[in-house]
């Protein structure tokens, strides 16, 4: 994973979080088809889903290429300030014309020393606790960037507009997940430094080369110290060119060199010569591979290997990243699992309409009554009581239909029913009225004449008794047999063992 | 037959086979009406894993006139081995027709090789001609399973199951209404005994399932742990331009600050409902289970039954301010004799107290506390204009009743079967109906501290704030709606 990954994997949680969840899973299927855990590591997974987003949303925010290509910008001012910096350093150390020789100190303590010091100071921020010497350096830089932020993005992007906030909605959330990717943030800023460090030392190299090649430079070295003789100082210019003394052993400055090259201001002359000129004019210009080689080592190399050390380690924890908060393990769960789709292939039809419950029948009027039991209603003395009192007719005879056996077809109705009025049909209420039960009162209709009574009692009845349908039940049947337009049709609830 | 296995869901009118499906299928659009005939046509619901059919579950017409259609199935005498071939012929024999539609199609499915899901009513005595109907599907020489719903409250399953054992292999009991998703894996399972070279694709399905539900859970742990963050640091701001009309617009902003809170929440349970694909079905009606989370945010009902109780609150502020004194004490090696803890304790406690009765934010002037406040106000009066400043709700039991309400919503959610519609009965109970009563101190401790420093940190919360609550939903999350293989939590 890359950084413009990074940022851009925080750019699209923040857009997802409002988004409705079913539609990321499609979108995200649709993107990613059906081998998503091939992907391997979550990393990878991770970014291939950016990649596809970007193709497939081109309208929207995705500054992770930008921000990235900001920072290579900065990286390439900085070297290129850096570059700028070291030749003009080198030029004002090395400045000679004819009068004092350049002292070797200055360029020392310019190039080695405060060099060194400063690299010193970088190195006790990573391994000490940040917060000690690191933290308040990155609290700078990132209140340095908070205050251009808002100016920069507004130029990108035009001093209004949607995309200017969702600009600065981006800042806010880097702003609050930096906790997630605080491991990453030192080694970017680290790259950034060394990158200009490195260019200044290049700079610094060139422009010496230039001087060494194209100029002729007299070295000195001087000292008010008493004590401090040239052996002394040979000791120390020994110890420094150690590293490197042994690949280029001219780069190790002769004893000879050190007694021959002090210089005194007083006289204005080298110590040793007594005159106004140097009297080895190859000696004095001799310090120059050692100049050289201790820039390089202790200028250069330290800043290379920082830079590159920054660089890995910046790759290296962009590729490791844990990726085990909230928001991201919810999205890689939603990446890589299976997604199950339960719903219906086709729309349904719409409901059939019901007519409106059947007219209430007027009263029948004879004084007994035939009775059938739809769909097994238990026979038996009581039922046939209670038909009796709430018809106020005496049960003639009782009659099954809608059984198992489909018995109804070979009735004739005419013949059974025959000197009765009405005909009462007993059911189940919690039993819907169906087709057969249709069939039957049409074909009681047919063998009974027009203005017979048909009475639907509807009970509940079971091992405790007879009971009334529900009202409600009640209410589904007069509804469902409203369809037969009957107007000698009734439907009630059986009133059951009063 | 070729192509993903098919399972014809089938049985009597008004016997609950579009709830089944419903339930199954998750789908909470299918058509489920106590008028018979609802279910007309022939309907398929394919369980699909990133777009492979596994399995379909298929809904059917119910039988209306199936004695008849025995009948004639009978009229002709054959061998066992012809019973197939005969329900085939009365399909075309009744090709064109309007009899027998219902049974011609939901018998076609099955003699194109569908299993059979046989749905009974278990609440309704077992009748006779239900025979006619189970002897078909006999005829039909296809595997089935009968499955006996719940619809109405009395329990005749035992006298089904008599009847069903000797028409089919496997009985289950399966009340679509109440059915928990645990029941429902169960029942996919049961499908391999029927069809076993189906095996890998039921297998598939559960761990898709299974899958699809924690991942749910994680993004309503999400949706809940973003409610508690916005409205813990929701603010409203208002200038005014002189003091006359300050009062006016005081109760202004007090209402939208309530009401966006109020539509906050909303908003959260929309999510949530989602999620769990109750698109259909809302949890409008104030009868639900638990019928306090319905009630409005600010209710004094709400705020009596929800939430934590004043002592309780009183406990979790006294520790989070006794662990924070804590941690002083043992930054000085305990040289403070537990001072801080004893001090932390105190502070923590008195901090609750303040405003415990207070159900409603307050204004306040915007600005800083202290002399620097007051002499902002100053220079704002002298101007003539006045910033008020509403929120965020420093009410201690506020995110509690928020954290309450959601996790009674979330449990009413999962607990709700897509084949549930319109009211349901409510559960009596006066006592406090909440969950986070019952918390250990513990995790009371941890979330009422979380509470704080997302309070405090209203103006720009750190997302690890938000992620770690997020992370103790989920925990409260997976307590209520616990999945196969995961450890109980106490």
């Amino acid at each position: 994973m890359t950084l413009a990954d990074l940022i851009d994997l925080e750019v699209q949680l923040a857009r997802d979080r409002e988004s409705d969840r079913g539609e990321l899973l499609a979108r995200d299927k649709r993107l990613l088809g059906g081998d998503a855990a091939k992907s391997g590591s979550p990393q990878s997974l991770l970014a291939r889903w950016l990649e596809e987003l970007r193709a497939a949303e081109p309208g929207e925010l995705h500054p992770g290429r930008a921000v990235a290509g900001a920072l290579s910008g900065l990286r390439a001012a900085l070297v290129l300030v850096g570059l700028a910096l070291g030749w003009g350093a080198a030029t004002a150390l090395l400045r000679y014309t004819g009068g004092e020789p350049v002292n070797v100190w200055d360029f020392l303590l310019a190039f080695v020393g405060l060099q060194l010091l400063l690299f010193v100071l970088l190195l006790s921020s990573f391994f000490l606790p940040l917060a000690a010497l690191g933290a308040p350096l990155f609290g700078i830089f990132r209140g340095l960037v908070a205050a251009i932020y808002p100016r920069l993005a507004a130029r990108a992007m035009g001093s209004t507009g949607d995309r200017l906030a969702d600009w600065r909605s981006v800042w806010h959330r880097l702003r609050s997940r930096r906790s997630l990717y605080h491991r990453v943030e030192p080694w970017v800023l680290l790259g950034l430094t060394q990158a200009f460090g490195v260019a200044f030392n290049v700079g610094a190299l060139l422009g010496c080369l230039r001087l060494i090649v194209f100029s002729d430079i007299a070295f000195s070295w001087s000292t008010t110290l008493v004590q401090f003789d040239a052996a002394r100082f040979h000791a120390i210019l020994h110890a420094l060119a150690v590293p490197f003394g042994w690949l280029w052993p001219d780069a190790d400055p002769s004893r000879a060199l050190v007694e021959a090259t002090r210089y005194s201001r007083l006289e204005g002359a080298y110590v040793l010569s007594g005159a106004r000129r140097a009297a080895h004019p190859e000696m004095v210009g001799g310090w120059w591979p050692f100049l050289l080689s201790s820039l390089v080592f202790y200028g250069l190399l330290p800043r290379c290997v920082t830079l590159a050390v920054a660089s890995i380690r910046r790759n290296l924890l962009l590729a490791r990243l844990p990726l085990d908060d909230a928001e991201t393990t919810r999205l890689l769960r939603r990446l890589e699992e299976p997604e199950i789709e339960t719903g219906r292939s086709a729309p349904e039809a719409a409901p059939p309409a019901f007519p409106a419950a059947s007219p209430t029948s007027r009263a029948p009027t004879g004084t007994r009554c035939t009775v059938v039991l739809w769909r097994d209603v238990p026979a038996g003395k009581e039922l046939e009581g209670a038909v009796a009192r709430q018809t106020r007719c005496s049960v003639a005879a009782v009659h099954p239909a809608g059984g198992r056996d489909y018995t109804e077809e070979a009735i004739d109705w005419r013949r059974l029913a025959d000197g009765t009025d009405p005909l009462v049909v007993v059911a189940e209420g919690w039993e819907a009225p169906d087709k057969a039960l249709l069939r039957l009162l049409s074909d009681l209709r047919r063998a009974l004449g027009p203005r017979r009574h048909l009475i639907v009692l509807l009970a509940q009845v079971d091992a405790s008794g007879i009971r009334p349908s529900l009202a409600s039940e009640v209410r589904l049947w007069q509804e469902g047999l409203g369809q037969l337009e009957d107007p000698y049709l009734a439907v009630e609830p059986l009133r059951g063992t009063p | 037959m070729n192509g993903p296995p098919r399972f014809a869901v089938v049985g009597r009118v008004n016997k609950g086979k579009s709830s089944i499906v419903a339930t199954l299928a998750e789908d909470d659009s299918i058509r489920v009406d106590p008028r018979p005939g609802t279910t007309t046509e022939v309907h398929e619901y394919p369980v699909a894993v990133d777009g492979r059919t596994l399995f379909v579950l298929v809904d059917t017409p119910g039988f209306e006139d199936a004695p008849r259609a025995l009948a004639w199935l009978r009229s002709r005498e054959v061998s066992a081995a012809e019973r197939p071939a005969r329900v085939a012929e009365l399909l075309r024999a009744y090709e064109g027709t309007s009899e027998l539609v219902d049974e011609r199609r939901l018998l076609a499915p099955i003699l194109a090789g569908a299993n059979i899901l046989y749905v009974v009513d278990g609440t309704r005595p077992f009748r006779r001609n239900y025979e006619a109907e189970m002897e078909i599907l006999r005829w039909t020489g296809q595997p089935g399973m009968a499955l006996v719903n719940r619809i109405g409250a009395e329990d005749h399953a035992a006298e089904w199951r008599r009847a069903l054992d000797q028409y089919f292999k496997i009985v289950r009991d399966f009340d679509a209404f109440s059915v928990t998703f645990e029941e429902r894996l169960r029942l996919l399972e049961t499908f391999r005994e029927l069809r076993p070279d189906a095996r890998p694709a039921i297998d598939e399905a559960v761990t898709a399932l299974v899958a699809q539900r924690r991942r749910r859970r994680a993004e309503a742990a999400a949706e809940i742990a973003d409610l508690l963050a916005d409205e813990l640091t929701l603010t409203e701001e208002v200038a005014v331009s002189d003091e006359a009309a300050l009062e006016a617009e005081r109760d202004r902003l007090e209402q939208r600050f309530h009401d966006r809170l109020r539509t906050r929440e909303e908003k959260e349970r929309r999510r949530v409902e989602k999620l769990y694909r109750h698109g259909e079905a809302r949890f409008e009606d104030k009868s639900l289970e638990r019928p306090v989370f319905q009630q409005d945010l600010f209710a004094e009902e709400t705020w009596k039954l929800l939430g934590l109780a004043p002592a309780e609150l009183l406990a979790a502020g006294a520790l989070a301010g006794a662990a924070l004194g804590g941690a002083v004490d043992l930054m000085v090696g305990g040289a403070s004799f537990m001072a801080g803890s004893a001090i932390g304790g105190a502070v923590g406690g008195a901090t609750a107290l303040v405003g415990l009765g207070r159900r409603f934010a307050r204004v306040r002037p915007v600005g800083p506390s202290g002399a620097a406040g007051w002499l902002l106000a100053a220079r704002r009066y002298w101007q003539g204009g006045r910033r008020f400043r509403i929120g965020p709700h420093a009410q201690p039991n506020f995110p509690w009743v928020l954290l309450d309400r959601a996790l009674l919503h979330y449990d009413a959610v999962v607990r709700r079967t897509h084949a549930r519609r319109g009211v349901i009965a409510a559960e009596e109970g006066s006592a406090r109906t909440g969950i986070v009563a019952d918390f250990a101190r513990a995790e009371r401790r941890e979330l009422d501290e979380l509470f704080r420093r997302i309070r405090r940190s209203a103006d720009d919360p750190p997302r690890e704030l938000r992620d770690d609550l997020e992370r103790l939903v989920a925990r409260v999350l997976q307590r209520i709606d616990p999945l196969p293989g995961e450890p109980r939590q106490s």
